[in-house]
């Protein structure tokens, strides 16, 4: 349901100084049923700077997406006005290959970074939920990340700089193109995680890596979830290549196409020595457990990120907790409810997608967390449950008010977001 | 400070930290008036706390008497970061020091700030972790200054920096409010206040506790050390080899005149006739080291390498290492004073601005060493000077000046480890405008709004803080040890 409000002369005023390409339609851009009054997709940064310098001056909220895969994290908008679609800034604005640095504006969808890096056997290592469709923008704003996150050097280990157009209209960039750099302070991390509302990512420097020479994925039948936490160990410690390591929940299993018992899913990256050196290792571990299957290709790797999809009517959250605490809340997960949960060992992440949960167990899931000192975040979740229920539990609120009321004093990016009035 | 004020201070201070941690007597204040870098400052009061309560009731009190609360380790920053350039409570972190735990099934550690990154390497060895940052000073410096500064080191290279290594960290805010910021884990919910926090020199707040992230150390680890007839040379195979898809774990450069200072006082193994050695550190499984460390020989060789050689010994590898190291202080017993400057240029620039870094300090009449992370593009030109000589600093004050503007003029920083502290504050407008800057402002503020935690750092304006560097006052020292 979408609600349609008529437009202020302000805004009808302002949509006649922009060029008509540029002007997109509100019902196109609907959030947790709300239409904005405007929709634009600019071509160029100057262009957010004067649709945001408009939004500041009459106070409209103004809510910046990409490929819109992450519209259910965070908090209701408590205003919608205005949306920016990003999309239309997407060039690369500088790469290269030789020093290992690559500019690129945030409209950008990670696939398209990875199709020009992959020219001169370059990527970026980062494998966010739910696929590559997310734009350089959103995969920043977010700060998502998946399996390779701890095993190699990711998104927030590899951003050197960026730019932001300010809640002012001003623009301002931080870091440098530079693989090295602590000049200032480093606002590029700020932004990083904020969700859009401390400024508009405009464009954003990564240091990029070689694409290793090969890859495989491994397939570790276990047959209970202990047997799978105790292999994931054993991998962890054994020094080989790993790019992702990651515990498989029964129901996740299933859901994958395997049996219902908890696997281990390990990959592989690095030269061809090193990778056939890592298969016998592992087919050499495996003998003390159960089978072992070598997957003809990577699909798996994006068919579970792909679960952590908002468009089904499903709550995805992540929890954070220690290395030793994974395998515990992938079983503490699927045992609930008809949930099906996976687990990375090294940044100690664990998804959960829930089919249908209610308030109550969320908390008590929730609170279980919070005994093993972890944490539990609302990734994705239908607008009923996060009218009620706190996507990010206990976070540091002082200091969030103060440089929301210093970036942004009118409240115009993506107010509510994060709390009542941030 | 009127005497009755500062009896009045010191008697605050003293209700909750033990009076032997106050510091007042001018020859006390001596020690702190200088850190690394040129310049010099006089704090009213010096505490070395203890615990966090007393770090807290400092800042409280600092605030009641509206005074400057600047943190400091070891001071061994470069840029003067900590330097009390407006007086005020120089809160002194080396006596927090202790390591409160190894957590190796989960690789994390919480130590104090005070810790020595060193110490923190070797309490970590029996667990086959290591906390990656290892900057060449690691054996003074402090893990609270790393995170401070954001600091560096030759493992950069593959690992990156500070930040990219601490998990949550413990701070005072103003008001000594006490809070984590982060946590045990990566990518706590919120606002990543923890990833601007490192790096920001001690302007937000002051660092008590740091959860640090640890990695495995890895099997198989292969030094080497490519020996050139000149730096041109040894600058197109570190391209050679991260081009060849390889990326060591460190690639340290340094040159002539670095090496003729080292080698006699180290007896590393380099080669004093050689125009620059490349320190190469390949790691991984045997396998992966044996092929990276072929694609090393082979690059180095194709680019006129006059020979590689393998550490055959851990006692080699260490020896080679203890060169780089130590390469800081050799060159600091070589003239009575040495400046030594941060610059970052991209990779592929680095033969020609280390030309135009060379020709700039000897039309200064200067010598100039040049020991750096070359993987990194990470320069580190220092300038050998007699600061008695009149007019002598000044001078080396403006090459300073002329080679960060080489960096920046090359599309590089101003710095890439060292951090802006007093020092770069005037360079900052070459780099970043003023847009730029009152966004950075901004963060500033939002953690200390009335900006005296350590004021005049970083940002450029503002504040009563003159620009640039401070004037050395009468009242101090002439050169280092000499009080007149």
């Amino acid at each position: 349901m979408s609600d349609i409000r008529p437009l202020p002369l302000s805004m009808e005023d302002f949509i006649k100084t922009l060029p008509s390409e540029i002007c997109s339609q509100p019902e196109l851009y609907v959030i947790d049923g709300k239409t904005p009054l405007s929709a634009f997709r600019p071509l160029h940064i100057d262009q957010i700077s004067k649709i945001i310098q408009f939004a500041n001056q009459y106070n409209f909220a103004v809510s910046p997406q990409g490929s819109r895969t992450a519209l259910t994290l965070g908090r209701k908008l408590e205003r919608y006005d205005i949306a920016l679609d990003t999309s239309g800034i997407s060039k690369l604005v500088e790469y290269t290959p030789e020093d290992l640095t690559v500019t690129i504006e945030a409209g950008a969808t990670l696939q398209d970074l990875q199709s020009v890096l992959a020219e001169f056997g370059q990527y970026l290592p980062a494998d966010p939920n739910p696929s590559n469709a997310v734009t350089i923008g959103g995969l920043l704003a977010t700060a998502r990340s998946g399996a390779w996150r701890g095993n190699v050097p990711s998104t927030r280990d590899l951003i050197l700089g960026m730019t932001v157009v300010m809640a002012d209209g001003s623009i301002a960039t931080s870091g440098g193109r530079v693989v090295k750099n602590v000049s200032g302070f480093d606002m590029h991390r700020l932004h990083t995680g904020a969700l859009g509302s401390l400024g508009i990512i405009s464009s954003a420097s990564f240091k990029v890596l070689p694409i290793p020479e090969r890859s495989v994925s491994l397939i570790l039948y276990c047959s209970n979830i202990n047997e799978a936490d105790e292999l994931a160990f054993i991998l962890r410690n054994s020094n080989l290549p790993i790019r992702g390591l990651t515990i498989l929940g029964s129901n996740t299993s299933l859901k994958l196409g395997f049996s219902r018992t908890p696997k281990v899913l390990v990959e592989f990256a690095g030269i061809e020595v090193s990778i056939n050196r890592s298969i016998k290792d592992t087919e050499q571990i495996m003998s003390r457990f159960g089978e072992i299957d070598q997957l003809k290709d990577s699909q798996i790797w994006h068919q579970i990120r792909s679960f952590a999809n908002e468009q089904k009517e499903q709550i995805v959250v992540r929890c954070g907790v220690q290395a030793k605490n994974v395998a515990e809340v992938i079983e503490l997960a699927e045992s609930n409810t008809a949930a099906c949960a996976w687990g990375n060992l090294t940044s100690g992440s664990v998804w959960v997608v829930f089919e249908d949960i209610n308030v109550v167990t969320l908390s008590k899931f929730r609170s279980q967390i919070l005994s093993l000192e972890g944490f539990m975040q609302v990734e994705a979740a239908p607008m009923g449950i996060r009218d009620i229920f706190d996507p990010f539990g206990d976070i540091e609120t002082d200091l969030v008010r103060a440089l929301k009321h210093r970036f942004d004093p009118s409240g115009i990016l993506n107010p509510g977001r994060w709390m009542v009035g941030v | 400070m009127e005497n009755n004020q500062l009896t009045a201070l010191i008697s605050d201070l003293s209700q909750k930290i033990d009076s032997s941690k106050i510091l007042d007597a001018p020859e006390d204040l001596l020690v702190y008036e200088y850190d690394t870098s040129i310049d010099r400052a006089v704090p009213e009061v010096v505490i070395l706390p203890t615990t966090v309560d007393e770090v807290s009731h400092a800042v409280k009190v600092a605030e009641q008497y509206n005074l400057p609360v600047i943190p400091r380790g070891s001071g061994t920053g470069f840029a003067g970061g900590a330097l009390p350039v407006k007086g005020g409570i120089l809160i002194v972190l080396t006596a927090m020091n202790e390591i409160r735990e190894i957590d190796a099934e989960n690789r994390i550690a919480i130590v104090e700030p005070g810790v020595i990154n060193l110490h923190l390497h070797e309490a970590l060895e029996p667990f086959n972790l290591i906390y990656a940052p290892d900057p060449s000073s690691q054996r003074i410096c402090t893990i609270g200054g790393n995170v401070g500064t954001n600091s560096g080191g030759p493992h950069t290279l593959a690992h990156g920096s500070t930040v990219n290594h601490i998990l949550g960290i413990e701070v005072v805010l103003p008001g000594g409010r006490i809070v984590w910021l982060g946590g045990k884990q990566l990518d706590t919910p919120g606002i990543d206040l923890r990833g601007v926090f490192v790096g920001s020199e001690g302007t937000l707040g002051i660092v008590t506790a740091i959860c640090v992230n640890l990695i495995p150390t890895n099997e198989t680890i292969r030094t080497m050390l490519a020996i050139f007839d000149s730096i041109d040379s040894a600058s197109e195979a570190v391209s050679a080899i991260i081009r060849s898809g390889v990326i060591p774990m460190a690639m340290e450069m340094m040159d002539q005149e670095t090496i003729k200072v080292v080698e006699p006082r180290v007896q590393a193994g380099y080669p004093i006739d050689a125009g620059a050695v490349l320190l190469i550190e390949v790691e991984g499984v045997a396998e992966s080291v044996e092929h990276d460390s072929a694609v090393v020989v082979s690059a180095c060789n194709d680019l006129g390498a006059r020979e590689v050689r393998i550490a055959k010994s851990t006692l080699e590898r260490e020896s080679l290492w203890e060169g780089r190291k130590s390469a800081i202080g050799a060159l600091g017993q070589t003239a009575p004073a040495i400046y030594l400057l941060d610059g970052v240029v991209p990779r592929t620039k680095l033969p020609e601005i280390l030309n135009k870094v060379l020709s700039a300090s000897s039309e200064a009449g200067f010598k100039c060493a040049n020991m750096f992370h070359a993987g990194d593009g990470n320069l580190h030109p220092t300038v050998l000077f007699d600061p008695l000589e009149p007019g002598a600093t000044d001078r080396v004050l403006e090459l300073g000046g002329a080679i960060m503007k080489l960096c920046v003029d090359a599309g590089g920083s101003i710095t890439g480890e060292h951090g802006i502290g007093l020092e770069k504050r005037s360079y900052m407008e070459w780099v970043f405008t003023e847009s730029d800057l009152a966004a950075m402002e901004k963060v500033r503020f939002s953690f200390d709004p009335v900006g005296n935690f350590n004021p005049c750092k970083i940002l450029p304006t503002g504040h009563g803080c003159a620009q640039g560097h401070m004037q050395i006052t009468d009242q101090h020292f002439s050169a280092p040890g000499v009080y007149v």
